[in-house]
Formats: structure tokens, sequence, C-alpha cells
């Protein structure tokens, strides 16, 4: 009897991201890529699996609960638990948001770069509407395909936070993590971040509840900066 | 010409006076303010241990570093902040005192900018993705265009003071330091407890670990009063500090890996006083092996607050500024308050 095709092949690293391995394959003679949270041998093992189990599930719960928004993300394949992979559709004509900044501020494209973060501002407003935190907003975690889709992607940190006090402090902490990727790594770009800023707002329908996210965000901003550092 | 720093360090509860000439460490004694078990340090105190040790200490440091008059120091630096402001303040106050009576440049240094410093000049590191564990901080560190960027950091209270916050719960002895009593306590553990483990982004929290294991040393004292009990959710503190390192340790890492990512960079510094963990070491390497990284780690003569690494970036400064003229008094004060990421960086420019 001949065995079975194997399910995917041509399995092939492309990069190691911020906690998993990142591979391309054919999946049922598709293009797939393959995302595989290794085992951490720095971490003991119980909280190796428990870390991994929860960020493997938080990511395939809220990557499908985004999808249903109408938020560009990578639709999902098939999922391994016992070898802690997630298959998914490969956006092989799509690069990082980050790359593609740096490539517009070269060619000084102030245009494309206000389109793009316009873009993020109102995809991330519509994420948080429906009370859904990323928990890893960074430049590097969106993808913007060749027909100019942004996409959303690793939400492994994610997590959708019915409590209305959670959930004020959790959304302003969102856009802190992205406000200060965005210092960090793309000083180049000024008004950036403002204006992504600008058309989340905008994104927001119910006046009180902007008002009362963005005074909560502010307020985030103030307990950073307060910090004490002593030793 | 060769230039002579001399740095003082006294921001948090040790005092050092160091030297350098062109990167290379003439003298660096330190001296460290205990106290009891159980107890912090509180600023008063520790501003009055620093005033009646600093003359001693200068004397020991230029003995060491066989210089006869300070006259023969080119540039006099300390720590403007961040940090406690007593003992800040009374070493500003020697420093500037002394750097007026032989008529010497004066320059005002971020503490956390001289571990960083001290870590490139030490391990030879040129770009690397700076984690700075102390007390009172707790960073992941990327530099670029004139700054130390701040990628991610503790939402609430550092690494160093939950370690010292839970070795007082335990009341573990402060001698030499609390963190270093909990490193070898936690090498005999045998049972990992699940602690909380917050990770958002490149940023970590760890007052939720603190009162989740204040309810567990509750649980132990209640079991143990009460005899009928099952001894089964008693733990030792051996076990308390295993499975605390090994939380703690976990998030610092995965931390430092995901900025390593982002950032695109395969070398990791740590500096500060949890710098000398071994354990944090061993984790740390574990990681960057994975992603084939390299992890620069310095001995507590260097990781631990010294006054060495003040005179290193206080060189770099004074050195990059053509004009050699130092700080004006007026900018020497100094400032409780002070982020990493607030300096700008003039002796750098890649
Ligand atoms: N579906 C996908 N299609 C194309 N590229 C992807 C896809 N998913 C991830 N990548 C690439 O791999 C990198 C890391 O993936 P990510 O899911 O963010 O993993 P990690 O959690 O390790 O950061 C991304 O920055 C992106 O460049
Ligand atoms: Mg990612």
């Amino acid at each position: 009897m001949e065995s079975a095709p194997p399910v995917y092949s041509n399995i092939e690293l492309i990069c190691q991201g911020a906690e998993a391995r990142i591979f391309r394959c054919l999946y049922f003679g598709r293009r797939a890529i393959l995302k595989e949270r290794f085992v951490k041998t720095y971490r003991h093992p119980d909280l190796d699996s428990a870390v991994t189990l929860q960020r493997l599930k938080g990511e395939v719960r809220l990557l499908t609960r985004a999808k249903q928004l109408g938020i560009h993300t990578p639709s999902i394949y098939h999922i391994d638990w016992s070898k802690r992979t997630i298959i998914m559709e490969d956006l092989y004509d799509s690069r990082t948001v980050k790359s593609i900044i740096d490539t517009l501020i070269q060619e000084n494209n102030t245009m494309k770069l206000d389109e793009l973060a316009q873009q993020i501002g109102s995809t991330i407003g519509r994420l948080h509407q429906a009370q859904i935190v990323h928990g890893d907003l960074t430049t590097s975690n969106m993808l913007l395909s060749e027909n100019n889709q942004l996409y959303l992607i690793d939400f492994g940190l994610s997590a959708h936070v019915p409590n209305k006090t959670q959930m004020l402090e959790a959304l302003a902490v969102d856009l802190y993590v992205l406000e200060r990727a965005i210092i960090c790594t793309h000083q180049k770009a000024k008004h950036f971040f403002s204006n992504i800023l600008m058309a989340y707002k905008n994104s927001i329908s119910d006046d009180k509840q902007r008002t009362l996210t963005m005074n909560k965000y502010e307020e985030v901003r103030a307990r950073g900066r307060k910090r004490s550092m002593v030793g | 010409m060769a230039i002579t720093a001399i740095g003082f360090e006294g921001s948090a509860n040790k005092i050092g006076i160091g030297i350098i000439r062109d990167g290379e460490v003439l003298s660096n004694p330190r001296h460290t303010y205990i106290t009891p078990p159980g107890e912090g340090f509180r600023p008063n105190l520790t501003a009055k241990h620093h005033q009646s040790v600093i003359l001693d200490l200068l004397e020991k440091a230029l003995k060491e570093a066989n210089i006869k008059s300070l006259a023969d120091i080119d540039v006099f630096c300390f720590t403007k902040g961040p940090g406690m402001g007593a003992p800040l303040i009374v070493v500003a106050t020697v420093v500037r005192t002394l750097a007026q009576l032989y008529n010497k440049p004066i320059i005002g240094v971020n503490h956390c900018i001289g571990h960083i410093e001290m870590g490139r000049l030490i391990t030879g590191a040129k770009n690397p993705v700076v984690l700075y564990v102390s007390g009172g901080n707790t960073q992941i560190i990327a530099y670029s265009e004139h700054r130390y960027r701040i990628f991610g950091e503790t939402i609430d209270i550092a690494v160093g003071n939950c370690l010292d916050r839970f070795a007082r719960l335990l009341k573990l002895s402060n001698d030499p330091s609390p963190g270093y009593n909990i490193e070898q306590l936690a090498k005999k553990g045998q049972n990992y407890i699940q602690l909380p483990y917050t990770v958002k982004g490149m940023d970590v929290s760890f007052s939720g670990i603190l009162s989740h294991i204040k309810t567990i040393i509750v649980g132990n004292k209640q079991a143990r009063k009460n005899q009928n009990e099952i001894k089964q959710h008693s733990y030792t503190n051996e076990d308390l500090c295993f499975s605390l390192q090994e939380t703690l340790f976990a998030m610092l890492v995965e931390i430092t890996e995901r900025a390593l990512a982002h950032v695109g960079s395969n070398q990791v510094l740590i500096v500060g006083g949890v710098g000398c963990n071994v354990r944090l070491q061993e984790m740390m390497g574990a990681m960057c092996k994975e992603r084939q990284a390299t992890v620069c780690a310095i001995d507590e003569r260097y990781c631990i607050d010294n006054g060495a690494m003040i005179a290193q970036a206080g060189y770099e400064m004074y050195n990059a500024d053509k004009t050699r003229k130092g700080m004006t008094l007026d900018e020497t004060n100094c400032s409780q308050r002070y982020r990493t990421d607030a300096v700008y960086v003039s002796w750098r420019d890649d």
C-alpha cells in the first residue's frame, strides 16, 4: 500500500521571530506558513508548556475573532497542539510595515506614510472597539500586501477584555506599547504615531468612549514617565 | 594625551569611587550600606552612611590607582540621577566642592548610561540590546540615532525591587545582598510553583507575583499552625526562591528575545546588580544559542553599582565635547527621575 502523502511538505525556515520559528511550506499543495513555538530550554518545562499553550490558544482564538470583525489576518489552516504549531495562509506578497516605513522614509514619501498611519489607526480602533487588545503592537507584527491591504499578525499575546474598567486600562496599555515601539524604531517618521492616534480617535464613534479611552491613555503615559528609578 | 577620570556613584545603598584612564580601570573601591533582615534602606540613613565613608573611600581609590593628588585628575564625574535624592545630593556636593578646589571640569552622569558604557567597555560589545536589571530599574534598551531607546520596561516594580521585597517577606539576610541570598537558596529548590507570568509586548509586570507569594506564605503559616492540615500546600523557602527566579528571569529573557527580533540584533549585554545572577546569565545564554546570538555578561565588580562606570560614561561625554569645559555648576544639579532616553549620546556616531 502506498503511504499517504504528507499533509505538509517542502518546509523551509524563513525567519526566527520574537518567539517562534517561521517556515514556508506546502499544505495540501498550497503555499502556507508554519509557525512553530519551539521549546524554550531556558524556561522551566512546566512554565514553558503553560505559556506556549496559552499563546497558541490566544493566537488561534483572537486571530479568528479579528477576522470576523473584518480585519485582515491570515486564515488558519491547521493547528497541531503536540508540535506547538499553527499552519496558516502565506501572505507571500506582503512585507512588514517596519521595512515599508524604512523604504518610504528613504523615498521621502510622506503621502504614503500618512496613508499607512491612517490605516493602522483605524484598524487598531476597530479591534479595540470589539474589546480586543493585540498585546504586541509593533511594526514587525503588521504586514502590508502588494495591493495595500494592512494585515495584523502574531496574536499570541492578545486577549478579549470584556470587563469595562480592565478594558480601558488594557486598551491604553496597548496604545502605549505601540507608541513606544514606533518612537524607538522609527525616529525619522515624524508625526507617524500622532497620525495613527488621530485615525484611532476618529474610528471611535461614541464620544464618551473616546474621551474615556484617551484620558486613560494619557494616564498610562504619565505613569510611565513618572516611574521612579532608584538604584 | 591620556585622560584620567574619577567617578563617584551613590544613587542607592552603595557608594563607589572609581578611577579610569583611557579605558583602563585603575581603582574601583565600593562600600555597601547593609540593613538588618526584613528592612529596606531609607534615604536619609543611606545619605548619612555615604557621608561617613566617602572621604576614606576617596583616599583608598587614589592610593590603589597610585595617584598622588587630585590635581592629577582631568575630569570629575558623579551620578546626577536617577536615584534617591538625599544620597545623590551628598555625593554631588562633595564632588562639586573638590572639582572647584582643584579647578577641574565636572560631568553629571546618568546612572543607567554609566552601566551601559561600562558594559560596552568591559565586554567589547559594539551595539548590543541591553537588559538593564537592578533594584530600581528593569529596561530593555537599544541604541539608535544618538539615544539609548527604551524598548521595554516594567510597568510596575523593578525586578530587583521584587527580589528585595520577597527577601524581606522571608526575612532573608541583606548581606551581601538579598538577591545573592535568594540565588543561593534557589539552587536547593525542588518544586516549581506556578506564579503569574505577565508579558505585554516588550513590557513586563511583577507586582502580581509578589501578592501571589504573600498568599502562599500566609497559607504556609496556617498549615504549620494547624497540625491536622495535610502538608501538601506547604512549600520550603528554597522552593519559593527557585520558583521566583525561574519565573522572573523567564519573563526577562522573553522580552529580551522580543527586542532582539524586533531590532534585528544578535548581541545581548546584561548590566545592573541583578545581572550578576548566574542563573539569569545561563537562561539568557540558552535563549541566545537558539538564535545564533551571543550574550555578554559582567561580574559583580562592574555589574553592581560602582564608581568606575560613572567615570567611564563621564569620560565619553567629556571627550566628545571638544571645548573640554564640562558642565556649568547650574547643570550639576541632581535629578531623582532621569530617564535613560533623556540623554543625547554625543559620543557615538553609528
Ligand atoms: N502569514 C504570514 N505570511 C507571511 N509572513 C509571515 C506570516 N506570518 C509571519 N510572517 C513573517 O514572520 C515574522 C514573525 O512572525 P510572527 O507571527 O510575528 O512570529 P513571532 O511571534 O515569533 O514574532 C513576521 O514578522 C513576518 O515577517
Ligand atoms: Mg512577531
